[in-house]
């Protein structure tokens, strides 16, 4: 403002004695010129403008300096001329799409999957190793951003020069603001296209990737209305959090959008992001076609909330900030403004102007005791804004220390054991924070969700994700004791429970995680009771029902699981019906079918199952060719494949059966060729050569099934050595051994097959144990040990006869155990039959 | 359209009035060429300078007479700058209401413009910056124009300018910081 001032009051030739006094002013050191204002410069007008000026110089470094507009035509001719047509890596480059202070961006296909990427060839003078090495560090963990709302990065390296590119998915859109100029967008269609960039923000600050430069040429919106944002984490890449890199630093970023934290070189955290978000929508709501520029009082104050210098009185996490520009589109009292008394009071007369007329004289007469209760307030007031600050203050530092401490994680050359201890620490600094906020349910609520993420953290061990999660669950079980009635705690408390659950399936417990996941089924339940209306809440539960139908179904209980899916589908299909829904609920409902399919499968309705599985497969696919970048869909694609061939098997089409196997694997060879160190695409792979292994087994091909069984070995053991705790693993290897055992027999290798039956036997037993009630297991293990005893029984050996009668009638038992429960497959219904003839035909001939 | 004779003529004339004439033949040059680099069709016969598209335009419009005079040539710079600024300014408002397309020509601006962009300088508002400078100090706005939109030196810029090399540096760096706080605002 004041310096507006100063400029209206300066005239040309008052320029020109500026001018003088700058010039020579300039000559000097920084710290000389002080001195020499003092005597040079006796005007004060002219002097503050001298000073502004000069400050502006020292701000404005290379500003327009060795950059022309002739030049910059000539350079990327020069460029385009040398690139365009050759290939970088696999990467054939089309055209240049888009050039910045980063380096060039092309559009460039990918041979085999004859792909449309984005191609970013980062300029030269960058340090190029260490962006290499971070980008080799940082890679699995960018990749897992999966969102339809993030373009994905897809893969990274170096051109022939030496210098890094990395690949993105290819978005056809335009940045934000255009877009909201272009369709000439309301402030309340801005407001919900800006929600949606933040549901992406939000959905990659839980996956601790904080964006660092969110400026419009980052947030593109496709033309049916879809953010993209592009480059996420790409910034963290290219900066060193080296402190004596910071040089580098702000060259990379864009000032207009960095925040005053990082200008200042200091740590980024998410509230970064907040900021930069910030300004985004600052922009995109002044640059309205309307020209009003005005914005409302609340709007203000959330932007300024936003945009405020200092975190501690930012927004605490882009959830926050999202969170009140619903309340705003809603007429809600905003929390930005929730300390004005005559705000929240204004707020009400608004939203209840006929109740308040008809309140008014009441409301006047009691207007003396409100003054009264006011000025009390007032004085608690200032006791409890030094209590809340220490608070705010001590929750940034969580929200943030979850974000470094992950960094520090991953920068680690690979030790386990430092590893461990950084996590000790993290731990450790949590549980004080968590002491100290006792009483804070706010804090409290942040600490539970820090507990959270560190149990997320890749390439930690389970016992540690145990503790982690059983913290945060404890937390929000305190929190709900004194505010049993709060949604969001009691829908936090259900996702402890489903983190619970799939940690339990990871470890192979599987009656465990049923139970975790029966608790977070009652919770959400009580919360759709209580609101019918909440997505969140309702897509929640659909994840739940999802995860719930798929344990009963392990355990054999088929006919619960389809009822629980149905019951889900039923929902779902309702809330479509009433346009209540968006598309993304359309494609998860697809996962239910998959669910409800396997069910029916397992029942025996192969004809319903294979009807639906056809439909859907056909819809995945039409989806999966619009967009051919999204690896969620060829996820589906896999899945379906594979759901499809076990029940083409079953049916007795194996030939149909055999293809959608093969379709299957291409599809996540392909997955796992992008994320190479993606556990759960090497766990997917391993378990779909096994799956082609088995079905070469069951028709009776044990040379073309040996080289899938060992691919599935060499893949299983390696993940089974780095946490031996995860007895999902086992299982799949004591699967991978039975099926390579009896491979190796149908190809005349007996002695070697049954080396490995034993092996798988030994498995089978020490994952039962903490698995008795899997169902599946159970019949997979009852069939080797069948397979195993008939092999044995024909031995010279007479110990190893004595063995074939005990393994035929351990088989035996299983079978009629699990006959008696009811959980048998309508596949496997003969089973008890046929294990119980075998082993009365042996005895019979071994008496 | 005039033929390079003519061109001469208005360069060695070098009055506001030859500046207006020769302002849109420089201009629709410069927009052709830039069109034409990147469709292939063109190329420079002396890559390595950035003025080079400037000079192709010179040469294409007067001829490679072998007497070109300094003034000619520096005339010559100015209006180029000129036009440089016009084409970019005129393109950025077409992209801002979204008249996109015309090929190639838009591609190889298009990336001026956003090039510039990430650099946080809006061309209409440096060019808006620019036209206030002008009339505190008519002299660096065409120093700024010479050096950023015509991309000359600081002894193009002196010559052109008829000034001494160390003033073009002098008002330059002041302009600059004017500017940057201008935009900055």
């Amino acid at each position: 403002m004041a310096e507006n001032e100063i400029n209206s009051r300066i005239n040309s030739s008052d320029y020109e004695r500026v001018k003088e006094i700058f010039s020579v002013a300039l000559d000097f050191p920084a710290d000389e010129r002080q001195a020499f204002l003092d005597k040079k410069c006796p005007d004060e007008i002219i002097r503050r403008e001298v000073e502004s000026l000069l400050a502006a110089n020292s701000e404005a470094e290379d500003f327009l300096n060795n950059v022309s507009a002739v030049q910059l035509i000539h350079d990327s001719y020069n460029h385009n001329e040398k690139i365009i047509g050759q290939k970088i890596d696999k990467y054939l480059i089309k055209k240049e799409i888009g050039r910045g202070g980063m380096g060039v961006v092309y559009l460039a296909e990918r041979e085999d999957f004859q792909q449309q990427t984005a191609l970013k060839v980062i300029k030269r003078g960058m340090d190029s190793d260490a962006i290499l090495e971070r980008f080799a560090r940082e890679r699995q963990i960018l990749a897992s951003l999966n969102h339809p709302f993030i373009a994905r990065l897809l893969d990274g390296g170096t051109t022939g020069e030496g210098l890094p590119f990395f690949v993105m998915e290819y978005v056809e859109g335009i940045s934000l603001d255009e877009y909201c100029q272009k369709n000439d967008l309301g402030e309340k269609e801005k407001l919900e296209l800006f929600r949606k960039i933040c549901v992406a923000v939000i959905f990659a600050h839980q996956k601790l990737v904080v964006h660092r430069d969110l400026k419009p040429s980052n947030i593109i919106v496709t033309p049916d209305g879809t953010p993209k944002l592009l480059d996420f984490g790409i910034a963290k890449l290219l900066n060193s959090t080296d402190a004596n890199e910071t040089q580098t630093n702000q060259r990379v970023l864009t000032p207009a959008y960095a925040s005053p934290e990082q200008i200042r070189g200091e740590t980024v955290s998410t509230a970064t992001d907040v900021y930069s978000l910030g300004l985004n929508l600052q922009k995109v709501l002044d640059t309205g076609m309307t020209g009003e520029r005005k914005l409302s009082g609340d709007l203000q104050a959330i932007l300024t909330t936003a945009l405020h210098p200092e975190i501690t009185r930012r927004y605490g996490s882009v959830e926050n900030f999202s969170e009140d520009l619903r309340r705003y589109l809603e007429g809600l009292p905003i929390s930005a403004r929730k300390d004005s008394l005559g705000y929240r009071t204004g707020k009400f007369l608004k939203r209840n102007a006929v109740i308040v007329s008809a309140l008014t004289i009441i409301f006047l007469l009691l207007i003396g005791g409100i003054l009264l209760v006011w000025r009390q307030g007032k004085i608690a007031e200032q006791e409890r804004e030094r209590a809340e600050r220490r608070a705010e203050n001590l929750r940034k530092l969580s929200s943030s220390f979850a974000i470094e401490l992950h960094d520090a994680i991953l920068n680690l050359p690979g030790s386990l054991a430092a590893r461990k201890l950084l996590l000790t620490r993290a731990v450790e600094q949590l549980d004080t924070l968590a002491a100290e906020s006792e009483g804070n349910p706010q804090l409290q609520d942040e600490l539970a969700q820090g507990y959270y993420n560190l149990s997320e953290l890749p390439n930690i061990n389970l016992a540690d994700v145990e503790q982690n999660l059983n913290k945060g669950v404890a937390i929000y079980q305190k929190l709900l004791s004194a505010e049993p009635k709060n949604v969001e705690y009691r829908q936090q408390l259900a996702k402890g429970f489903t983190l619970q659950a799939n940690l339990q399936k990871v470890r192979g417990d599987t009656s465990g995680a049923l139970s975790f996941l029966e608790k977070s089924s009652a919770i959400l339940e009580s919360v759709m009771a209580d609101e019918p209306e909440n997505f969140e809440g309702r897509a929640q539960l659909r994840d739940v029902d999802f995860d719930l139908a798929s344990i009963l179904l392990t355990m054999g209980r088929g006919q619960e699981s389809l009822e629980i899916i149905r019951k889900s589908r039923i929902l779902g299909e309702e809330l479509i019906k009433a346009g209540k829904i968006n598309d993304d609920f359309e494609q998860m409902l697809i996962g239910l079918h998959f669910e409800e399919c396997k069910s029916l499968t397992y029942l025996g309705d192969y004809k319903t199952s294979l009807e639906l599985l056809r439909a859907d497969l056909e819809f995945v696919s039409k989806k999966a060719a619009a967009h051919p970048n999204d690896t969620r869909f060829r996820y589906e694609l896999w899945a379906y494949h594979r759901g499809l061939a076990l029940t083409l098997e079953r049916n007795g089409d194996y030939q149909a059966a055999l293809e959608n196997l093969q379709a299957s694997l291409e599809l996540m060879q392909n997955l796992l060729k992008l994320s190479p160190d993606d556990v759960g695409y090497q766990r997917n792979t391993s378990f779909t050569h096994l799956a082609i292994g088995q079905f070469f087994v069951h028709q009776n091909q044990g040379e073309k099934a040996l080289p899938h069984l060992r691919q599935a070995v060499e893949m299983s053991e390696k993940i089974f050595a780095k946490d031996e705790e995860k007895g999902e693993t086992l299982e799949d290897l004591a699967r991978i051994y039975g099926n390579l055992g009896q491979a190796l027999i149908k190809v005349g290798q007996p002695e070697e097959g049954l080396k490995d039956l034993r092996r798988s036997i030994v498995f089978y037993q020490k994952a039962l144990q903490k698995d008795p009630e899997n169902a599946i297991f159970r019949r997979d293990f009852a069939e080797t040990l069948e397979q195993t005893g008939i092999v044995l029984q024909k031995s010279p050996n007479s110990y190893e006869r004595r063995e074939a009668g005990e393994v035929l009638a351990q088989s035996s038992q299983i079978w009629q155990d699990l006959q008696a429960k009811g959980i048998l497959s309508f596949a496997d219904k003969e089973q008890p039959e046929i294990a119980a003839q075998n082993l009365s035909q042996f005895e019979a001939t071994n008496k | 359209m005039a033929n390079s004779g003519e061109i001469t003529k208005l360069l060695q004339q070098g009055d506001a009035k030859a500046f207006e004439k020769l302002l849109p033949i420089v201009y629709n040059e410069l927009r052709q060429l830039a069109g034409a680099l990147f469709r292939g069709e063109f190329r420079f016969n002396h890559t390595l300078q950035p003025t080079a598209l400037v000079h192709e335009a010179y040469l294409k419009l007067i001829g490679d007479s072998g007497k070109i005079s300094w003034q000619n040539r520096a005339h010559f710079f100015g209006i180029a700058a000129r036009s440089m600024r016009q084409i970019l300014v005129n393109y950025a408002v077409a992209r801002k209401a979204e008249k996109r397309g015309g090929g190639q020509t838009i591609l190889a601006l298009d990336n001026v413009v956003s090039f510039f962009n990430t650099q946080n300088i809006e061309i209409l508002e440096l060019h808006e910056a620019l036209e206030k400078l002008a009339q505190m100090d008519e002299k660096q706005a065409e120093i700024v124009e010479l050096k950023f939109f015509g991309g000359l030196t600081n002894e193009e810029t002196a010559e052109v300018l008829k000034i001494s090399r160390s003033t073009v540096k002098r008002e330059w760096e002041m302009a600059r910081s004017w500017l940057y706080r201008e935009l900055k605002k």
